[in-house]
């Protein structure tokens, strides 16, 4: 049973940042990167499995596929018992954060930019989704 | 016995001496100064008639005159339209022609031979009195026809059988740009444009039974000019010259149509701006924030610090040309509003 962190995002130098961050906090030592919706879905329908935890942070204005949209592949894909998204994004919109809440996959809907602080918090629920799982 | 004591001013145009003090002395007998005027032809009473120093509430009139006798008499002293009762008094006892004369407008018929002073003073009040209601009826008339010609807001009358034009109202013709005589070879259909100016106009409602569905709602009408006119039509049924018809009142909300669009124009470009400050400024702003708190880290090495220098410079750049657009944006919603604060700087 692994960790496996997935960093979606279309800004490069947003990637280099949550890398960074993941990185400082001991979150992950090597999350993976994908600059499209479409990128990751394809790694995830290859890679998915019940045992590991897949912790995985969307943004939602993309192009190709979008945030959105990556998550309706998702819902058809993974198990919410292991596998929790962070909806990463710079809007402060009410109305996608209202969409997000209502997502079961779902768990945080975070506002760029994200601290160190943040970080820490998403590893403990992390690590509890771990404790969760059945031991295979 | 006792007399009337009312005043009575009326015109006696008798020809005949020996009946003329005959219809006298009856009047006497039941009015006590009855103010009686005589004329002996119609010519002379037209001269009485014409000049307006004289006032009558009544005039009797024998139907065999020197000049004029019968239906043309008849016909005659009624085109001098004058708004007091005409009693007829005759020896033709033609029961026809007695009919013939009421309907044309005569306010009573009285047989000379059946004439007594009771009778005759009967006639003479009951017809002045009705004849009074006959004009406040008129008056009234009048005032309904005003309210419906001289309204500021464009009316028709349409049949309800075929929707033909029957009467029109100034501001119609002054708005729509038909004649009067145009109008009345029209029928609305003719008034509805081709296309409409909104989705919101309400299909045509025909009158195929005469049934109560009435011609209401927000319709494209056209004018003469070919401009278009969206219209508010209300409307009533009524009878109009003893045919059923509608009588239709148009609200014109061209403008506030146009001023609504307008303002949701300028609502779709704010809401455009708002979504652009929610979603596309904050993006290189929150990556600088997340830069700048990335870049006081001690962890972090100084190679990697100053490419994120270079990252930060890069996206304030990005910042500030969004920033330009937005303004440019801004400027699209009110150019006319930004020209009137040039011209006049205490705005």
């Amino acid at each position: 049973m692994t960790n496996r962190t997935l960093i979606i995002d279309d800004d490069p130098v947003v990637i280099i940042m949550l890398k960074k961050l993941i990185q400082l906090t001991d979150f992950d030592e090597n999350p993976l990167t994908f600059d499209s919706g479409l990128t990751a879905i394809k790694y995830l329908k290859e890679n998915y499995n019940q045992k590991d935890v897949f912790s995985i942070f969307l943004d939602i204005n993309m192009p190709v596929m979008n945030g959105w949209d990556f998550l309706m592949e998702l819902t058809n894909l993974a198990n919410p018992a292991n596998t929790f998204v962070c909806i990463v994004t710079s809007s402060t919109d009410r109305f996608d954060e209202l969409k997000a809440s209502q997502h079961p996959l779902v768990s945080k809907f975070l506002i760029k930019p994200i601290y160190k602080d943040t970080l820490i918090g998403l590893k403990e629920l992390a690590y509890s989704k771990m404790k969760e799982r059945p031991h295979f | 016995m006792h007399k009337d004591k009312k005043h009575f001013r009326l015109l006696v145009v008798e020809d005949n001496e020996g009946d003329f003090f005959l219809i006298k002395d009856y009047l006497e007998e039941m009015i006590l100064v009855p103010e009686v005027s005589r004329t002996v032809s119609f010519s002379q009473a037209c001269q009485i008639l014409g000049d307006p120093i004289n006032s009558f509430d009544v005039i009797l009139l024998d139907l065999s005159l020197p000049d004029k006798n019968g239906l043309e008499l008849i016909e005659g002293m009624l085109a001098l339209d004058l708004s007091i009762p005409v009693i007829v008094l005759t020896g033709y006892t033609d029961f026809s022609f007695a009919v013939t004369s009421l309907a044309l407008g005569i306010s009573d018929y009285l047989l000379k031979d059946d004439l007594t002073a009771t009778t005759l003073y009967k006639s003479v009040v009951y017809n002045i009195e009705r004849n009074k209601n006959i004009i406040s009826l008129k008056e009234s008339e009048q005032r309904y026809s005003d309210l419906f010609h001289l309204s500021p807001q464009p009316m028709w009358v349409i049949a309800k059988k075929n929707q033909q034009f029957l009467d029109v109202n100034e501001a119609a013709i002054r708005d729509y740009g038909y004649s009067y005589e145009e109008f009345l070879l029209m029928s609305f259909s003719d008034l509805l444009a081709r296309e409409t100016i909104t989705e919101a106009d309400t299909p045509t409602l025909l009158h195929k039974d005469g049934s109560k569905a009435l011609l209401q709602g927000t319709f494209t009408l056209c004018n003469k000019k070919e401009n278009l006119v969206l219209a508010d039509i209300w409307s009533n049924s009524i009878k109009f010259k003893e045919e059923t018809a509608t009588v239709l009142l148009a609200h014109d909300i061209t403008e506030r149509y146009n001023h609504v669009k307008a303002i949701e124009k300028q609502n779709k470009l704010l809401r455009e701006i708002a979504w652009t400050q929610s979603h596309v400024v904050r993006a290189p702003l929150a990556r600088m924030l997340g830069l700048i708190n990335l870049i006081s880290e001690e962890s972090i090495v100084i190679e990697e610090k100053i490419t994120m220098i270079k990252h930060l410079i890069n996206s304030a750049h990005e910042l500030d040309d969004i920033v330009i657009d937005i303004t440019k944006k801004a400027q699209q919603i009110l150019p006319q509003s930004i020209e009137n604060d040039k011209q006049d700087p205490d705005h």
